[in-house]
């Protein structure tokens, strides 16, 4: 072979190398940049983490209008589902247009998801992300989990849409494939069941009553997972159900004036947040409104740790007399105001004590307290990083770690009757006026190079 | 690359500033404006079916443009003179390739006018329009270095059009091909396939392998026409 | 002005007239029709068992029968319970001429009713509400959604 020849060899097997490792580079890291307004088709981390647990084929099935603008940003956003996990197909189905297919998924709504996984079956509403990869969340882990939600102390409800009501928390429960249910400790023999996968007080305001406290802290104590959101406005004393986890309820009113939004110096901003835990990942600032204080104790039993997760700033206090003033003095206590704790117990359970080599297990409780309730109402949850704050503290209690924080996104009015004259001016314009610009352009140029050539 | 830019000015004067460019060039906006209609009928102010006509009609107009790049040189007795100049057979394939892409261009911007048009009327979405267009452009110079590849294999403009069709069409249904098989031949084959490799331009997201697709399309394009000019010489 | 530029410009002349004339002729989306007017002195309902006309003040949704979509290359009609209508409205123009439209099977959300006139290959879905009282008349019972 001449050298020519040779090196003509060398540059091609170069060239196929080259587009074979760059093709293989991009294909492998998959980025993209998405200019669209809502970022409809950047799937967010928690979606990614969600699909990373994806091991075997599942298929998506939307049911929807093929001819609608619908069906086709569901084949965009389904696409971009493929394009993270190749294990993941999809298909859009017309139900009007394929009955049969319908009738076999039992299908009676537009817009309606089928999740398919390992032989199991999810459906979702809707063609968003929020609702796919709930829906694949709860295909991949194969069931429900149940939280209850303590209520007969005037908590406010979950499903009240008013700012003060907490149906942003109740959406939230239901998108991340949790049952919710009720639990009434203050009617007949308080026990709270088994199956709760955590069990959350969300502002209560009525005293607990001793057989409660007792029902919530066997629950606790036998590997239990407890959110208590409290607050200064509780006519109960949270210390009962606190103390046992390292945790005491100081009470008053955490005044702030360094960190506080709109001249309130009671509506706290917290920027401390010091701890490592999971519960404060992604967190930056919380704003907590109307917040009690809590201490954590100096001597803690073994296996018994205390986050401190949010801190207020060193020119805060706790004030003992907020109803008539909120000056320091020497009844209040200085701050920096602990506001938020995560207590993680672990011990080992023998059957007779004898020790973990007598083949006990290991018995692991958390309790999630905050000294302020207002964070978690409607009005509230979606400010700074409050929403992020309770969906890690969800999934540091069910210990799920992709959970979805993102909210539904608003889509804007995108629609364009097209009337008959708006058809005909777009004709006009694109099928007249521009091609013969551009041909008047063609012959211009023509002419005038034919006339320079007579010149020459 | 001085001869190369020689060359593509050289092709760009005489494709563009004849019947054929202008006609292409109006041909193409014209069309755009009719699929305009068609791809309105959603009452959406959106342009995603439009754009994916126009990334169809683009392989055509590739086609069209392309052929004429070596044939007609072939045709006018010139080839023979530049393949014996003393230019390199990758400045000639880049200057070739840079004369069709000023055509593609002009072609391209014509069209600019739909979504300023819907625009006007409506309220659509800028991100997808912009990376429509970026689209085009990277799928139009793709589609063109095919165009050239075959273009240089052959004395035959006709040939050389249809031949650009049949590459296209042939990567077209690997696509299709892959929906009936599983597992890595899947993968392989509809990774191999333009349509899957435009649905992002079309949402409005420009991905890493999209652009990695047609960039190398260009490069394997031009590869082949320097091989293929090498053979005849 | 050269041969090749005449052959250009008449080329895109030519583009620019088929257009033109589209533009004429196309229009915004219309409500397709499975029958078109209102101009039909009888409807009759009929079944397998037993046959009515359409009271007057019923015709008022039957004339035109407006659909919601259309599927002009439709499935089997198995699939939407075509091959075995339940119902056939009997069109009579005043001119004498007829038109039959098979009624066939609610859709998967009941909201629906695929439709057929015979003779022709599409395949129709009108409201069901518009054919609910008709269908009634004749002893067929389209249960709305719950």
């Amino acid at each position: 072979m001449s050298r020519s020849r040779r090196r003509a060899v060398l540059i091609g097997l170069a060239i196929v190398v080259a587009v074979v490792v760059g093709n293989v580079v991009a294909y492998a890291h998959n980025a993209q940049a998405d200019l669209s307004a809502t970022h409809h088709f950047s799937l967010a981390p928690q979606t990614k983490g969600v699909l990373d647990q994806v091991k075997a084929p599942l298929k998506v099935t939307a049911f929807l209008n093929k001819a609608g603008a619908e069906a086709r940003d569901a084949r965009f956003l389904l696409a971009r589902y493929q394009e993270l996990n190749h294990h993941i197909s999809f298909s859009v189905i017309d139900p009007d247009a394929d009955p049969t297919a319908a009738r076999r998924f039992g299908i009676s709504q537009y817009s309606t998801v089928v999740v398919m996984y390992k032989g199991r079956r999810v459906e979702a509403p809707a063609v968003d992300e929020l609702d796919v990869s709930t829906a694949i969340l709860r295909a991949v882990r194969g069931g429900t989990k149940t939280v209850c939600v303590l209520a007969g102390h005037g908590e406010p409800a979950l499903d009240d849409q008013t700012g003060a009501g907490l149906s942003k928390v109740g959406d939230i429960l239901r998108h991340n494939a949790y049952d919710v249910r009720t639990v009434d400790l203050t009617v007949g023999q308080p026990a709270v069941p088994a199956d709760c996968a955590a069990l959350f007080d969300f502002g209560p305001r009525d005293p607990f009553g001793p057989q409660e406290v007792q029902a919530i802290n066997a629950y606790a104590k036998a590997a239990g997972r407890v959110m208590l959101v409290t607050s200064s406005l509780t006519r109960a004393d949270p210390n009962p159900l606190t103390v046992p986890w390292g945790v005491h309820f100081l009470g008053g009113l955490v005044v702030d004036p360094q960190r506080s939004e709109g001249g309130d110096p009671t509506n706290v901003v917290i920027e401390d947040l010091p701890s490592a835990s999971p519960v404060v990942d992604g967190v930056n600032r919380l704003q907590f409104p109307a917040s009690a204080g809590v201490a954590v104790d100096p001597g803690l039993r073994d296996g018994l740790t205390v986050e401190r997760l949010a801190v207020t700033s060193g020119a805060s206090w706790v004030e003992s007399n907020p109803d008539n003033e909120l000056q320091f003095d020497k009844n209040d206590l200085p701050g920096p105001v602990v506001v938020a704790t995560a207590s993680d117990d672990s011990h080992v359970d023998t059957p007779s004590g004898l020790g973990s080599a007598a083949g006990g297990h290991i018995v692991r409780t958390r309790v999630l307290i905050t000294a302020s309730d207002t964070w978690l109402t409607n009005d509230f949850l979606d400010r700074l990083s409050n929403r992020r704050f309770f969906v890690n503290g969800l999934a540091w209690l069910t210990q799920e770690e992709q959970l979805l924080a993102t909210t539904a996104q608003v889509s804007t009015d995108r629609s364009l009757p097209l009337t008959a004259e708006r058809q005909a001016r777009i004709l006009v314009i694109t099928v007249g006026l521009v091609p013969g610009l551009i041909i008047g352009a063609g012959l211009l140029a023509h002419f005038g190079w034919r006339r320079r050539r007579r010149r020459a | 690359m001085r001869q190369a830019l020689t060359i593509g000015a050289r092709d760009l004067r005489a494709t563009y500033v004849s019947a054929f460019g202008i006609g292409c060039t109006a041909a193409f906006a014209a069309l755009a404006g009719v699929l305009l209609v068609f791809d309105l009928r959603g009452n959406q102010a959106r342009l995603d079916l439009w754009f994916s006509s126009l990334f169809v009609a683009l392989g055509l107009l590739a086609a069209l443009l392309a052929q004429r790049a070596f044939a007609e040189e072939e045709r006018a007795g010139t080839l023979e003179l530049l393949l014996t100049s003393p230019v390199r057979f990758w400045q000639v394939a880049v200057g070739k390739l840079l004369g069709v892409c000023g055509v593609l261009l002009a072609a391209i911007a014509a069209t600019i006018v739909c979504p300023l048009l819907v625009s006007s009327m409506g309220n659509p979405d800028a991100g997808p329009i912009v990376t429509g267009y970026f689209g085009l452009l990277l799928v139009g110079v793709g589609f063109l270095s095919v165009g050239l590849a075959v273009s240089a294999a052959t004395p035959n403009p006709l040939v050389a059009a249809a031949g650009t069709a049949a590459v296209l069409v042939a990567l077209w249904l690997a696509g299709v091909l892959a929906g009936s098989l599983g597992g890595r031949l899947h993968a392989v084959l509809q990774y191999l396939s333009p349509t899957s490799h435009v649905t992002g331009f079309l949402r409005g997201t420009i991905a890493a392998t999209d652009v990695a697709y047609f960039l190398s399309m260009t490069l394997v394009g031009l590869a082949t026409v320097v091989v293929v000019l090498g053979a005849r010489r | 002005m050269n041969k090749t530029y005449r052959a250009a410009t008449l080329a895109v002349g030519l583009l620019l007239a088929a257009c033109g004339g589209s533009s004429h002729s196309g229009s915004a989306p219309k409500v397709p029709e499975v029958v078109a007017g209102s101009n039909w002195p009888g409807i009759s309902v009929s079944t397998a068992t037993a046959s009515a006309e359409v009271p007057v003040d019923a015709r008022r949704n039957l004339a035109p029968l407006l659909a919601t979509r259309v599927f002009n290359r439709p499935a089997p009609l198995a699939e939407y319970g075509l091959d075995h209508p339940q119902a056939t409205l009997g069109y009579r123009g005043p001119g004498g001429q007829t038109v039959d439209v098979d009624v066939g099977a609610l859709n998967f959300d009941r909201h629906f009713v695929y439709v057929q006139r015979r003779g022709q290959p599409a395949v129709y879905l009108v409201p069901a509400d518009t054919l609910r009282a008709t269908l009634a008349v004749v002893g067929i019972d389209l249960k709305p959604p719950e």
